[in-house]
């Protein structure tokens, strides 16, 4: 019997979306600073990567896509927030959204305040890598995939982005 | 792990926990038409930017009896309330709510300002297609005097194409000239973007862009407009000096300064004199509007040190005589966590309104709440 060679099957993203929904939400929280944007940045990466599902790879790592993808749109919200501060659009002056945010809906103590204000104190890199390796729990190696960056420059962005945060802190590195 | 680890992984988690998954909206597939964008709305980005923002700014309304000038004459009847997605109009002194103007869907407002009849109404909005080109279109109404909205309609020629608006916008005296900050990119591909004053003519569509020409280190912010008697325009620059995040100085600005536009330039900001500036005894302007004809400066102010710190910092609202030159006048003093607010006033330049955590206007130094209260809710107010 002659077999036919069959294509691995595409991702199916909606499946992946739909058991990372919730942590895709938190990560985007964790970079805009607030649930319906982060909400919204996950519907826009979702209905994105749904519309061009055929071209994914299907032995690509679907997650880290689903996550990076994720990321960029959260920088595109940001970018947008900061031109329409740079004209002086009051609602978009925000010390780190995360802080704020956190503030307001979850955190009561002075402590994650303070760890959260001088996170979103730091450069978007390094905080990017801080969220995936200290909130995701990723490795480097995923870490690196996520962002498209080598191993090495996510082993230095986490470590002078933890000597920066202890720095603010008040800690010793 | 070390301390400063645990600490990012114990604030992570506890962000983490806000978002509960049996509350998160059904993910929506695109419609399968081919070549169809996806686009989704950015204003409940930007409505959720206003509540980090009323977080930043907690505005006590305790007051601590600074010597007030006399205000003379009622404010005025109704006044404006922007919201992302609309414009209230509400009477000054019940609240109620007696019309809104509804921004059209795919875009946020950004901007708005009243002429001096008290009745006709500006409004910029934002484009808010994630991925689509900036856009900014202007729109006017009209209020009946019981306070209903009539004629919402776009300004003729009044769309702006890769540019955004923030929240500065003022009209000229004789409403025959409404400027608003802006800022344009060259082309839609085009990543760095210019500050500017476009200045738009509401009947016949002309308009023209004051750009450039002020020669100070950092990145221009104009976070303020208003028009003098005589027909020219005052605005605040205010300069940062790369210490940024997402568009925010995290230091007190490296220049503020408050300049007035020369009517007769052409296209740059250059031509402009300097009627104050910041200084160590106020080292953070947040608005400045022009008042009694030319000769006194409204300052929202920050005296202190620092703005960004998150400390509680005294927050002032200043009449500073400019021609003559005299000491600042206390209107009011309360307290902000941060600076930022979008301070205006009637065409009296008697009565001012302003947006913060706490919507309000001042009365004889003491801050009146106005609805709708909610956090970073409404982004100005307008009378």
């Amino acid at each position: 019997m002659r077999e036919i060679a069959a294509s691995p099957p595409a991702p199916d993203v909606g499946l992946i979306f739909r058991q990372h929904h919730a942590e895709l939400v938190r990560l985007a929280l964790m970079l805009v600073g607030d649930k319906p944007t982060a909400e919204d940045v996950v519907q826009d990466a979702f209905a994105g990567l749904h519309a061009r599902r055929d071209r994914l790879r299907p032995d690509g790592d679907t997650l880290a896509y689903v996550r990076a993808a994720v990321l960029n749109r959260c920088r595109s919200v940001l970018r947008r927030r900061a031109i329409a501060r740079r004209l002086g659009s009051t609602r978009d002056l925000q010390l780190g959204g995360l802080a704020a945010s956190a503030e307001q809906h979850v955190l009561r103590a002075e402590d994650r305040k303070e760890v959260l204000t001088a996170l979103a104190k730091l450069p978007r890199r390094r905080q990017e890598v801080l969220i995936l390796r200290y909130y995701l729990d990723l490795s480097v190696d995923e870490i690196a995939t996520t962002l498209r960056i080598s191993p090495g420059t996510v082993k230095s962005t986490a470590a002078r982005g933890l000597a920066a945060l202890a720095s603010s802190l008040g800690e010793e590195s | 792990m070390t301390n400063t680890e645990q600490r990012l992984a114990d604030a992570l988690r506890a962000v983490a926990r806000s978002v509960r998954e049996e509350t998160l909206p059904s993910l929506q597939a695109p419609a399968p038409r081919r070549g169809r964008r996806w686009a989704i709305r950015l204003a409940p980005a930007f409505a959720a930017a206003g509540v980090a923002l009323a977080v930043l700014i907690s505005l006590l309304v305790s007051h601590t009896g600074p010597p007030v000038p006399p205000v003379t004459g009622a404010p005025p009847v109704y006044y404006a309330a922007m919201t992302a997605g609309s414009v209230q109009i509400r009477s000054t002194a019940t609240g109620k709510l007696t019309g809104t103007a509804r921004v059209p869907s795919g875009w946020t407002a950004a901007a708005e300002a009243a002429a001096s009849n008290g009745t006709t109404f500006f409004v910029a909005c934002n484009s808010t297609t994630i991925g689509g080109a900036d856009q900014t279109k202007l729109y006017s109404f009209e209020i009946t005097s019981s306070g209903q909205v009539t004629g919402f309609a776009p300004v003729k020629d009044g769309t702006f194409d890769n540019a955004l608006t923030g929240s500065a916008m003022a009209v000229s005296p004789d409403g025959s000239q409404v400027a608003f900050s802006i800022a344009e990119h060259a082309s839609a591909s085009a990543t760095r973007e210019q500050s500017g004053i476009e200045i738009i003519d509401p009947g016949t569509g002309a308009r023209q862009l004051r750009s450039g020409g002020l020669a100070h280190a950092g990145t221009l912010y104009l976070p303020s407009l208003s028009w003098n008697g005589n027909g020219s325009l005052v605005f605040l620059a205010q300069w940062c000096d790369g210490q940024e995040f997402l568009g925010v100085c995290l230091k007190t600005p490296s220049g503020e300064q408050v300049r007035t536009l020369d009517p007769a330039g052409r296209g740059s900001l250059g031509g402009s004199s300097v009627l104050f500036s910041s200084s160590a005894s106020y080292p953070y302007i947040g608005q400045a509007l022009v008042s009694d004809g030319g000769s006194a400066l409204i300052l929202a102010a920050m005296a202190g040190s620092s703005a960004r710190d998150g400390d509680p910092k005294s927050f002032q609202v200043l009449q500073v005589p400019i021609h003559p030159a005299g000491s600042p006048q206390l209107l009011y003093q309360g307290r902000v966590n941060g600076l930022a607010l979008c301070l205006r006033s009637d065409a009296s330049g008697q009565h001012l309104i302003l947006a913060a955590a706490t919507n309000g206007w001042l009365d004889h130094g003491q801050f009146r709440p106005l609805p709708p209260q909610g956090s970073g809710l409404v982004y100005c107010n307008t009378w």
